[in-house]
């Protein structure tokens, strides 16, 4: 910090200055670029694989994309604080739906083997909601979970 | 087993407590709202430093920082933590700064652009004035700056990051982000100092 010639009053330096101002200055348009990388990715194509959902007796179809499924597990999968899901991994082959990879972040102190049980059973009540050829049980779906991470707190936060 | 159930309903609430390694984990499975908090937390700050390393164009800004997010978008999936999300954001910014410096010829910069950036409204119009004066010049002065040079010092000066954050920002070790900081801040402080 300098002083200025009347000895008065301080005067930063010029770069120090010029440097606060830097740090302060937001660029304008900010916000219709933020709106655009939405869109941009709202557009963009995920993997997908279709899920055969039903069979009808005169034999129309209907398939439901793997990325429904992974939406509505997420959404599921984030309604409790003991855990939060870190990665779902669906195995598919030729439109059935063999296996249901959750990974999951617990909170401290949860007991995992029932945290994982409670997993199963929202996954499975998530997947016949969706499937009726689960519900009906004509197909079976297996749910690995894997605990990949322990934090103190809520997952869904920290 | 402990449980302890959200009173809250819906998929999104509180997003914007949470913290960037929660986000992660949710835009990694696509969470559109999550992204959309990233976005809007880290985004103003990838695109000041993207503005300034870019010559003071808000336009070349603007394309570098939308590439950046959008690549982040896409290689979440894979992001392993290793970094900060904030140093892995500015890391994308500078790869998509760099492609685009490297395919494109040297133009001189048009002070026009400079008066589109925006700073918070001051009460004093004559300091106001001068600060943009200055703003101007030290743009020119970091134009002239080799460009490692011109990024570390964005990045520690402006946009706060550690040493460390820097070197992991740019690929650098961290020695190379002391020498380029200390010969960038000696010919930013020769250029300014004509403002005393």
């Amino acid at each position: 910090m300098a002083v200025n010639g009347q000895g008065t009053e301080p005067v930063m330096d010029p770069l120090e200055r010029a440097t606060a101002v830097a740090r302060e200055t937001e660029p304008s348009g900010w916000a219709v670029i933020a709106d655009d990388v939405m869109r941009r990715a709202r557009q963009l194509r995920r993997q997908d694989d279709p899920i055969l959902a039903d069979v009808r007796p005169d034999g129309s179809r209907t398939v439901v994309s793997s990325r429904v499924v992974v939406d509505l597990l997420r959404t599921d999968l984030t309604q409790d604080a003991s855990y939060a899901p870190d990665d779902l991994t669906l195995t598919v082959t030729g439109e059935r739906l063999d296996t249901v990879g959750v990974a999951l972040v617990a909170a401290f102190g949860v007991d995992l083997v029932t945290m994982a049980d409670d997993v199963r059973a929202r996954v499975l009540a998530v997947l016949e909601g969706l499937l009726p050829r689960l519900a009906d049980a004509r197909e079976q779906v297996s749910v690995d979970v894997a605990v990949v991470d322990v934090v103190d707190g809520d997952p869904r936060r920290v | 087993m402990t449980r302890t159930t959200s009173e809250d309903a819906g998929d999104s609430w509180g997003l914007e407590d949470a913290s960037d390694e929660a986000l992660v984990r949710r835009a990694k499975l696509r969470d559109e709202a999550a992204f959309r908090v990233i976005v809007d937390r880290h985004g103003p700050a990838m695109y000041r430093y993207a503005v300034r390393l870019m010559r003071g164009s808000t336009h070349d800004g603007a394309e570098v920082t939308q590439e950046a997010l959008i690549s982040a978008w896409r290689s979440l999936p894979t992001f392993e933590g290793r970094s900060s999300l904030k140093t892995w954001l500015f890391r994308m910014v500078h790869r998509r700064a760099a492609d685009i410096q490297r395919n494109r010829r040297p133009v001189p910069i048009d002070d026009q652009l400079l008066s589109h950036v925006a700073r918070p409204a001051v009460d004093n119009p004559l300091q106001d004035v001068l600060d943009s004066e200055l703003l101007e010049a030290l743009q020119e002065a970091l134009d002239e700056l080799p460009w490692l040079q011109r990024s570390c010092w964005l990045l520690k000066e402006v946009e706060g990051l550690s040493y460390a954050e820097i070197g992991e920002a740019l690929s650098i070790p961290v020695g190379s982000v002391r020498g380029h900081l200390h010969r960038g801040r000696r010919v930013l402080a020769e250029r300014m100092s004509r403002w005393r």
